[in-house]
């Protein structure tokens, strides 16, 4: 036997759980703090039957609203509205245990699961809607029996058949909430980034290549984008993001290219890609080496074939991208000037080697041949930690520290190239990509951010150049990282993520829009019969069928029979009819009345071959109601 | 429903076993059941446990007829029918009637006799007449054979093959009486004389009008009947029975439930009144597999039942 205002405790504190849990991560530090605590202490106090007087919690709210209130300003809503929702709930934990506060506790738990969404926009919401959704019915069908008897107490039967019910009800809502989220308007983005402008900066692909910027770069293993497209070798996932073609104090910068080029990937093996990009600080959307045609909400594609988002940044964006896997970009004429121009000062030594390069090739392949020998015999290394920095970064990874990174081979030898004549600029991009089997996509991260040079030879076009490739280490990054059960796990969870991502953030007011036209047109095709009097009598005949054959259901003897016979049974502490038990000797268990008189009348209409009649009915319920009644007493 | 002949009988049956026969009020109510639906009992238990007292008891409180056959290995078919004897004096063969023309016959230890006198009798209580020597005499009514056997005697036996134990409505055993009841008995010793001095409380009239009643008045309806029905199907589909419960078996049933209904003050047979009857009723005539011959037959019809679903509505 339990009461149920113990139960109700424990439920609200489990809803309190599950609503705060998602918006937890964004909370300030003394919420954050405080929120255990304060249930903690809660418990406590309750067990103990200690009174908060309530005049301290109130205060204590009104400082709180006070203190939060001034911290609101246009670019300060969010943070500030979900911390006072926090903490209202912390006091909650405190404050005295009735049903209003039961109900307060619940309301103010799906106020902060909804002002989770405006930080982030994650599966854990589905999951936590479900079970809040849960906890709080059941909170309301127990609060009713409260509210009804405050004595009453529920045996383990009486629980079962009401934890059935909240279990049935949550089930029923699911599809209607499938209905709201299909028709109801939304966002693609948490509403926190629209307010806040851009979050926090990642690394990846950045608006410049700087190589001596920092002795280590970040590695972040952030998600950058996933690519749903068939699996193929990793050695060709070069994913293109953004050209720069000026190098210009340590650092090489984009420009937008000379009007007139308008570079062509060679026709070839066609990669059709969908790409879901995370948000991030980049605007500049990835596509496989060499992009065909890159096609996302308001982007523009250049001539070098770099696809610029505008509203990038805050959106998790889906791009449709047509690829041809190679190496040379075919273009008919290029702004020689343009991909050759240089700083006034180079690292002296860089340009010593570049000119001694100048002078013994020929054609631009020699020349790509001997500066590529140069790179394999300085015997440089691939390394992420302790890298040159400084003025002569350049000089410093060429000839004494010997190991650097992507950018720093990139930025040398594309520097080197321009020297000796031949036009060359640096790609950013990633390069690599984890398949995921289940999904069938490639998941590309943040620390696979990579920088390649493309080289341009006369009469075949821009020619794809990864210097990295020359250094001994390189091997290790790349697509070798698929194993362990760890791995294999979040691969999974991925997977979730990614579908998640697929069908339920990216679904927008422009698929609703699809959906209702879609709608709307199916509805045009259906041809309705013309209205006829033999149409009409058809319709006429299959609608009274159709009500005959539930009212039948309804009336059905045996049906209904069985139906309260099932429901004394289930009185009775059966879940089910019992083996080897008739309903005469299931009442003689109850050793009351009105139990052998329901089973007397019960049994005596049915085992006689005939209905229940009327007056029997009432009288049957009558009796069921007694035995309920005299169940929950006792 | 009130019937006063209910009434008179369960107020016998509640003096008999309260007063003589203490702690045997199971095997008292089968007895009345056997003999109401018509049909005998086989007691089946080891000596010493008051089968022979039950049986006269039985028989002296109904006021009827009673006689008594010790079956040996010698006894004859003509032993109990009866036999044609020279008569000089009328010059003709005259016939002098057995013991089974009596009411209630006790058959004790129906095992000891060959088979040849086993069967004699048993169609004689099948068929309720006796031809001898061409002439058919019909048995008393009401007729009630209640015999005994000692399951674990086996030597110099002839254990009654399941064609024949079929003939039987009911088996049951007697158990020991409650430690209480026992201890009492022990002090007082046995209650044969007693027995004797009973005055007859039920005329053979009150029997058969009684019978006739539960015949005409107690209904058995589609639904217990499709109960019944499932029971011996499901004896025949058990994988541990060779042969399940026959179509007589079913009557028996039926038959033995209307009396356990009407003792029950209903007109109308329950699935518990099934439920009741079944195992005495239905378990001696399961034929089971050999490999399972040393299980208990009443075990395994007991969880047949269980597993059948009670019909409900």
């Amino acid at each position: 036997m339990l009461s149920p205002a113990r139960i109700i405790e424990i439920l609200v504190l489990l809803a309190s759980i599950i609503g705060i849990l998602p918006l937890y991560p964004y909370l300030d530090l003394f919420s954050r703090i405080l929120l255990p605590l304060a249930a903690i202490s809660g418990l406590v106090v309750h067990n103990k039957g200690i009174r908060l007087p309530t005049i301290v919690l109130t205060l204590a709210s009104i400082a709180i609203f006070f203190s939060y209130a001034t911290r609101f300003g246009h670019n300060n809503v969010a943070a500030p509205a979900a911390n006072l929702l926090a903490l209202l709930l912390a006091i909650r934990f405190m404050g005295e245990q009735s049903s209003r506060a039961a109900l307060q506790a619940c309301a103010l738990s799906v106020f902060c699961l909804a002002a989770s969404t405006l930080f982030a926009l994650d599966p854990i919401f589905l999951f936590s809607l479900i079970l809040l959704s849960f906890f709080i019915i059941s909170t309301l069908l127990l609060l009713t029996f409260h509210e009804t008897d405050k004595a009453i107490m529920l045996n383990r039967f009486e629980l079962l058949s009401l934890g059935k019910l909240a279990v049935w009800t949550t089930g029923v809502s699911i599809p209607l909430m499938l209905i709201f989220f299909i028709i109801l308007p939304r966002t693609q983005f948490p509403l926190w980034n629209a307010f806040a402008g851009k979050g926090q900066t990642t690394s990846g692909v950045s608006d410049r290549v700087e190589p001596g910027r920092s002795t280590t770069i970040e590695t972040s293993l952030a998600v950058a984008f996933r690519a749903e497209m068939p699996a193929i070798d990793p050695e060709a996932l070069y994913w293109r993001c953004v050209v720069f073609n000026r190098y210009s104090s340590d650092a090489w910068v984009r420009e937008m290219p000379p009007s007139r080029e308008i570079d062509r990937a060679i026709a070839g093996n066609r990669v059709q890609q969908t790409i879901f990009f995370e948000p991030g600080s980049s605007r500049y959307l990835p596509a496989l080496d060499q992009p065909l045609q890159v096609r996302a909400p308001r982007a523009t594609t250049s001539g070098d074939l770099v696809t610029t988002q505008n509203l990038g940044g805050s959106n998790r964006s889906k791009i449709e991208a047509i690829s041809t896997l190679g190496e040379t970009l075919r273009v008919t004429s290029i702004d020689r000037e343009f991909y050759l121009r240089l700083p006034s000062e180079l690292p002296p030594r860089l340009a010593a080697v570049a000119d001694a390069i100048k002078g013994r090739g020929k054609s631009d392949l020699e020349l790509v041949a001997l500066a590529r020998e140069f790179f394999i015999t300085s015997r440089l290394r691939y390394a992420t930690t302790n890298l040159p920095t400084g003025s002569n970064h350049l000089d410093n990874f060429l000839f004494t520290a010997k190991k650097g990174h992507c950018e720093f081979f990139a930025s040398s030898f594309a520097l080197i190239m321009r020297r000796a004549g031949v036009p060359a600029r640096v790609v950013g991009g990633y390069y690599g990509g984890v398949y995921n089997q289940i999904g069938g996509y490639f998941v590309v991260s943040e620390d696979t951010a990579h920088a390649w040079v493309e080289v341009f030879i006369d009469g075949v076009g821009w020619q794809r150049v990864d210097p990295s490739r020359w250094s001994a280490g390189f091997a290790e990054i790349g697509a070798n990282r698929n194993r362990g059960i760890l791995r294999r796990l979040s691969t999974l969870l991925d997977t979730f993520t990614y579908y998640w991502h697929a069908t339920v953030i990216t679904y927008d007011l422009g698929n609703q829009l699809s959906l209702a036209r879609n709608a709307g047109a199916m509805l045009q095709q259906i041809k309705l019969p013309r209205a006829t009097s033999r149409t009409m009598r058809m319709l006429g005949l299959g609608t009274a069928g159709i009500i005959a054959f539930f009212v039948i259901l309804k009336f059905r003897k045996g049906r209904s029979a069985n139906r309260i016979a099932l429901a004394f049974i289930r009185l009775s502490g059966y879940d089910s009819p019992p083996k080897g038990k008739g309903i005469l000797e299931i009442a003689t268990e109850w050793h009351n009345e009105d139990a052998t008189r329901f089973a007397t009348i019960y049994a005596g209409a049915i085992y006689r071959d005939r209905g229940i009649s009327k007056a029997e009915q009432r009288e049957l319920a009558a009796l069921l109601r007694n035995l309920k009644a005299l169940k929950s007493k006792g | 429903m009130n019937n006063p002949q209910r009434t008179a009988i369960l107020e016998v049956m509640d003096t008999v076993s309260s007063s003589y026969l203490q702690g045997k009020i199971r095997a008292v109510k089968l007895s009345f059941i056997a003999m109401l639906a018509g049909g005998h009992i086989l007691l089946e238990d080891i000596p010493g446990l008051g089968k022979t007292t039950l049986a006269l008891t039985i028989a002296q409180v109904l006021g009827l007829t009673f006689g008594r056959v010790q079956c040996t290995s010698d006894l004859l078919p003509s032993d109990i029918t009866g036999l044609s004897i020279f008569n000089r004096d009328e010059n003709r063969f005259t016939f002098v009637r057995g013991p089974i023309f009596n009411n209630i016959l006790l058959v004790d230890e129906v095992n000891r006799a060959t088979p040849k006198t086993q069967s004699a009798m048993l169609e004689a209580m099948e068929e309720r007449r006796v031809t001898v020597e061409g002439t058919t005499y019909r048995l008393p009514d009401p007729f009630l054979v209640i015999a005994t056997q000692n399951p674990t005697e086996q030597a110099g036996t002839y254990p009654l093959p399941e064609s024949q134990i079929d003939r039987f409505l009911i088996r049951t055993g007697l158990g020991y009486p409650p430690a209480e009841v026992e201890c009492a008995i022990i002090r007082k010793g046995g209650i044969r004389e007693e027995i004797m001095n009973i005055s007859p409380l039920l005329s053979s009239d009150v029997i058969l009008s009684t019978r006739k009643a539960i015949q005409d008045d107690v209904q058995l309806s589609e639904k217990v009947t499709g109960y019944i029905m499932q029971i011996i199907a499901a004896t025949r589909t058990n994988p541990l029975v060779a042969a399940g419960i026959s179509t007589r078996g079913g009557i028996s049933i039926a038959q033995a439930a209307r009396v356990h209904a009407f003792l029950e003050g209903r007109d109308f047979v329950a699935p518990e009144d099934v439920m009741a009857i079944a195992v005495p009723v239905g378990a001696h005539r399961l034929v089971l597999k050999p490999e399972n011959e040393h299980l208990d037959k009443e075990e395994i019809l007991r969880a047949v039942i269980n597993d059948v679903p009670v019909p409900l509505a």
